[in-house]
C-alpha cells in the first residue's frame, strides 16, 4: 500500500530504507546517586563537550545548518539553563533528565510562541546527544556513508541532516510540512522528499521504496511515473530500479 | 554611562532563535554589557539566548538597545549592529 503526505522537490528515487530512530534510553528520566553539584558539573561538561563536537562536524556544512545549529546551540549553553536545572538536580534527577525537564519547562513557558516551538524538537535532538554522551550509550544509528539510502525518521532535528552525505538520496518523515527544518534542507540539498508521511516509521530497515517528491518528477534519470496507475517500468534501468521498489512513498 | 538605541522589529516572526544567537556571540565579543528592554519593561541580557527568546518580541514591537559603555559613538554601533542583526537575522 503507498504512504501518502507532502512532497518535496521535482524528481523520484528509489533507495533503501534506512530508520533513524533515537534510542528511548536517551530521553528516559533517571534518578542519580551522585550529589546535586556533581551532576551540574556533569552537566556542564556534557554541554560543552557536545556543543564542540557538533559545531567541529557542522563546519564542514551549508552556512543555513552550520547557523542554526549554532544558535541552538547557543541556547542550550546559556547558563540561564543550567540554571533552571539546579532544582531538578537537587531532587535528585541526573544531568539529562535535569536538562530535559528544563527543556520543557521553557517550552511550557514560551507557549504561544509558533517560531520557537518549531525549535524545541531541535534542540531535543541536541540535548538526546548530550544524554547519550553522559550516559555512553548511542543516541541513534549512525547513517552509512555508502549506499544509496532513503532515510526515514519521525522529524529530523538540523543535527540529524547536517550528517547527510552523499549516500543519502531521498527522505521520508512522519511528522512536518513544507516550511519545516526538513523539508527546506532537501529542497536545498535537491533531496527528493515527502514529510508528514503517515505510516511512515513502520517501513522496515533495508526496505526498497520508491520516493516521489512530485507525481510527475521532471529528471530525466528519475523513475518516470509516480502517479497512479502510471507508475511502471521505463526503461532497462529504471524497469530494474522500479521492480526493486516495494512501495510508493508518493505526495498527496 | 549608558547608551540607548530604540528600535521598531520589523522581522515577520519577530526575534527568533537564529538572530538571537547572533547577538550572544556578538556581545561576548565586544566584551560590553548590552540589555534589551520592551515597552512593558521586561529586560534581558544581550548575552542570554534564554531570556532574549522568552521576551516573546514580536514584528513592530519597540525595542530599546541599552549598551554600557563610556563611549558614545562605541555604544552606539554596537547597538545599531543588534538592531540589524534583530532585523535581519
Amino acid at each position: 500500500m503507498d504512504i501518502t503526505g507532502i512532497g518535496v522537490g521535482s524528481r523520484a528515487v528509489v533507495g533503501d530504507v534506512f530508520v533513524l530512530n533515537t534510542s528511548d534510553e536517551v530521553y528516559e528520566h533517571r534518578p542519580t546517586r551522585h550529589t546535586p553539584a556533581e551532576e551540574a558539573s556533569v552537566l556542564a561538561t556534557a554541554i560543552a563537550t557536545t556543543a564542540a563536537g557538533i559545531r567541529d562536524e557542522a563546519s564542514a556544512g551549508d552556512d543555513t545548518t552550520r547557523e542554526i545549529l549554532d544558535a541552538l546551540l547557543t541556547i542550550l549553553e546559556d547558563p540561564e539553563l543550567q540554571e533552571m536545572a539546579k532544582p531538578y538536580l537537587d531532587t535528585g534527577d541526573d544531568a539529562p533528565t535535569a536538562l530535559f525537564k528544563s527543556l520543557d519547562e521553557f517550552a511550557e513557558m514560551m507557549g504561544d510562541d509558533e517560531d520557537f516551538l518549531s525549535r524545541v524538537g531541535d534542540l531535543r535532538g541536541i540535548a538526546a546527544r548530550i544524554s547519550g554522551w553522559v550516559r555512553g550509550i548511542a543516541a541513534g544509528p549512525s547513517i552509512p556513508q555508502e549506499g544509496s539510502w532513503i532515510i526515514v525518521a519521525e522529524d529530523l532535528t538540523p543535527l540529524e541532516t547536517s550528517q547527510f552525505g552523499s549516500s543519502v538520496i531521498g527522505v521520508i518523515t512522519e511528522l512536518g510540512g513544507p516550511t519545516s527544518h526538513t523539508a527546506i534542507i532537501c529542497r536545498a540539498l535537491s533531496l527528493p522528499a515527502v514529510v508528514s508521511a503517515k505510516g511512515a516509521m513502520q517501513l522496515e530497515q533495508g526496505e526498497s521504496v520508491l520516493v516521489c517528491g512530485s507525481l510527475y518528477p521532471r529528471i530525466r534519470h528519475s523513475p518516470d511515473y509516480c502517479a497512479g496507475e502510471h507508475w511502471r517500468p521505463r526503461g532497462r534501468g529504471s524497469r530494474r530500479r522500479h521492480l526493486r521498489a516495494r512501495r510508493r512513498i508518493v505526495p498527496h | 554611562m549608558s547608551v540607548t538605541h530604540t528600535m521598531t522589529v520589523q522581522d515577520p516572526i519577530g526575534l527568533h532563535a537564529r538572530p538571537v544567537g547572533q547577538i550572544v556571540a556578538l556581545v561576548r565579543e565586544s566584551g560590553v554589557a548590552v540589555t534589551l528592554r520592551d515597552s512593558s519593561g521586561k529586560e534581558a541580557s544581550g548575552s542570554s539566548a534564554l531570556k532574549m527568546l522568552a521576551m516573546k518580541v514580536k514584528h513592530s514591537d519597540t525595542l530599546e538597545i541599552v549598551v554600557d559603555s563610556d563611549d558614545d559613538a562605541a555604544g552606539l554601533s554596537l547597538a545599531k549592529a543588534v538592531e540589524a542583526l534583530v532585523n535581519e537575522g
